[in-house]
């Protein structure tokens, strides 16, 4: 078996006090050993939930179903908690988006290194030492042995970031979910980042999960893409395709509203109206009432995922039979 | 003193490196807020006060030569003399010797009693705030009922019913006051539980237990060391005010409250002074004292009035 990661019909929903708000509505989707994924949508499509939910790391008020959720052969909806917590960091680790917060502040980075490597591996003392100072370097922290004995407090946010990588790459997991890692820091600092995010990717052979809504970051960094729309996944495919022939209105929209640096307009296009409130979700597509496409069908039903080429996958009536039928 | 706070400060978990030997220009949390506390007069005046109190409590053997209880019925009430400093007491003990040993029990009874709270505080109010749900609501409720006694009427009542001994009234001022620090706690989980850096090490596979006491605790401990202390000095009182209503510390262990209790009379009060003033004074020092530490802590600890 090929696939490392298996997801199918994974749907995560919090219950709040003003009602259910689904989150995740039911995404499948399937990741190979060393290869990206880049999950894209704006901010509240689900794409961090969707992430959270496979490292089970949702806790009350959220509650998670899957149909299939796998790590090769380890199902992951059916593991205690205690085994969960071995595969946490060992096999799947998370870089969050703010390394500002994402580091205790009253502990060094190096205790903060060892900890996961203490946890999972076994080492003692010196190594755990050792190997921290030496994922340290791997990240490129000039002056390792120093900064593993500084506070967080005392490094920039690109140091932060490095160190979180270090971290959660430090046990060599199959699978690593970075939360758009780069989203709060400078232009320069992310170059660096991404390339030693690409770098490290092909040395410690991990598959990454690269969570953005900035298409640039995303086409520099992964081979597949799957877009996000109000919990559901509206398109997926390779990085080539999407950004040359993106099938979905929505993902036609967001390629549209990047600025181009080869074109001069006034004004920047963006896609109408906003994302629908997940307690008043609208009937048929969430999508139907932004989209310039729509269609009396849009407006009634779900669509299907529709397999419209190899690896290219759409869910909208436009592309499906049905809907063509409607059309025509 | 210097040694002493920064042993108490210093992160208990850090394993430093032992390779290269240009670790020593690091600023840890335990540095700043030494260097920030004794840039306080007024808390490092209150610290040396409260060390002499516990330096005299533990020298008391050395310091006098009376034995703690033994009654001299030939110097009843003697004013401070030469042989008696502080004079004696109604059973003619020396008066000195009984304020010393007094000191001894009345910091005891603060420092056990407000450890106990502490313990049992910090227990509570870390579940509620961690787990939240029922068990806060539950927590919260019994925290509530406990608040709405009135806390001395409630405590005499403890002690009359108990009986007056140390030990009860150790256990009766640690299992009435725990409330503020639950609460305390409790606000400070629910705010560092939503912190990025729990969530950061529950994804590197942290156990709950290690999640709240290695990566939450010493977050939540700055608010919780300094109520610590001004919960301290409110156990002093507390003692003192049950000793001296004669439903805490039983003669002849002497403790500052008790020492205290003659001086209901008012014959005693209008011309017997060295039999009251001495431990009145001690009381009050004592208290002030560990409440400019406690204050002194507040300020090197708020990280808002970092300058």
């Amino acid at each position: 078996m090929s696939e490392l990661l298996q997801v199918k019909n994974l749907y995560t929903k919090f219950h709040t006090e003003d009602g259910v708000v689904p989150a995740v509505n039911g995404i499948s989707f399937n990741l190979k050993r060393g290869e990206s994924l880049g999950i894209v949508g704006e901010s509240g499509c689900g794409k961090s939930v969707a992430c959270l939910s496979i490292m089970r790391l949702i806790g009350h008020p959220g509650q998670v179903n899957a149909e299939i959720m796998q790590l090769e052969e380890t199902d992951l909806f059916s593991l205690s908690e205690k085994k969960m917590r071995h595969i946490r960091g060992n096999e799947m680790a998370f870089i969050f988006q703010e390394p500002m917060t994402s580091l205790n502040p009253v502990f060094t980075i190096g205790f903060q290194l060892q900890e996961a490597i203490r946890l999972h591996q076994g080492l003692n003392k010196q190594d755990s030492q050792d190997k921290s100072i030496e994922m340290l370097k791997i990240v490129g922290i000039p002056r390792a042995e120093k900064v593993f004995s500084e506070y967080p407090h005392a490094l920039s946010g690109g140091m932060r970031q490095r160190a979180m990588i270090a971290m959660a790459l430090s046990c060599e997991p199959k699978i690593l979910f970075a939360d758009e890692p780069t989203t709060a820091l400078d232009v320069t600092i992310q170059a660096q980042i991404l390339e030693l995010m690409r770098d490290l990717k092909e040395r410690v052979n991990t598959s990454i999960v690269f969570i953005s809504h900035d298409l640039g970051v995303i086409s520099e960094m992964v081979d597949r893409v799957i877009v996000m729309y109000c919990g559901m996944i509206v398109e997926d495919t390779n990085i080539r395709t999407l950004i040359k022939n993106p099938k979905h209105p929505y993902t036609v929209g967001l390629i549209n509203s990047k600025p181009r640096i080869d074109v001069d307009i006034d004004k920047l296009n963006s896609i109408p109206g906003a994302v629908p409130n997940p307690l008043n979700m609208p009937k048929g597509c969430p999508y139907h009432p932004r989209c310039n496409q729509v269609m009396d069908i849009c407006r009634e039903k779900i669509p299907e995922k529709e397999r419209i080429n190899e690896g290219h996958g759409v869910t909208c009536w436009l592309f499906s039979e049905q809907g063509g039928k409607i059309k025509s | 003193m210097s040694s002493f706070f920064s042993k108490l400060f210093r992160n208990p978990f850090k394993w430093g490196p032992t390779n290269g030997n240009n670790n020593e220009a690091v600023l840890t949390p335990g540095k700043i807020i030494w260097k920030r506390f004794r840039r306080n007069k007024v808390a490092m005046i209150g610290s040396v006060i409260l060390l002499i109190l516990i330096v005299l409590a533990i020298l008391a053997p050395v310091l006098t030569s009376y034995e703690r209880d033994a009654i001299n019925l030939r110097m009843q009430e003697e004013p401070p003399s030469s042989e008696h400093l502080f004079g004696t007491d109604r059973q003619g003990r020396d008066l000195l010797t009984r304020n010393l040993y007094g000191g001894r029990i009345s910091l005891t009874v603060g420092l056990v009693a407000s450890s106990l709270q502490m313990v049992i505080g910090v227990v509570m109010g870390s579940l509620a705030g961690y787990y939240g749900r029922w068990l806060d609501t539950v927590i919260m409720r019994i925290t509530d009922m406990v608040i709405s006694f009135p806390f001395l009427a409630l405590a005499i009542t403890a002690a009359a019913i108990l009986g007056p001994s140390i030990y009860n009234t150790m256990l009766i001022i640690g299992l009435l006051s725990w409330t503020e620090t639950c609460r305390l706690v409790r606000g400070q989980f629910l705010s560092i539980k939503q912190m990025e850096y729990i969530e950061a090490a529950k994804s590197i596979g942290a156990s709950e237990f290690r999640l709240i006491w290695r990566h939450m605790m010493p977050n939540a401990l700055a608010p919780i060391l300094i109520s610590a202390t001004l919960i301290m000095a409110t156990a002093i009182l507390v003692e003192a005010a049950l000793s001296y209503l004669g439903l805490g510390v039983q003669p002849p262990i002497p403790s500052w409250g008790n020492i205290l209790e003659p001086a209901r009379s008012m014959t005693v009060l209008m011309n017997m002074w060295w039999l009251w003033l001495p431990p009145g004074f001690l009381i009050f020092i004592s208290v002030l004292s560990i409440n400019l530490v406690g204050d002194g802590l507040r300020d090197a600890l708020d990280p808002r009035l970092k300058n």
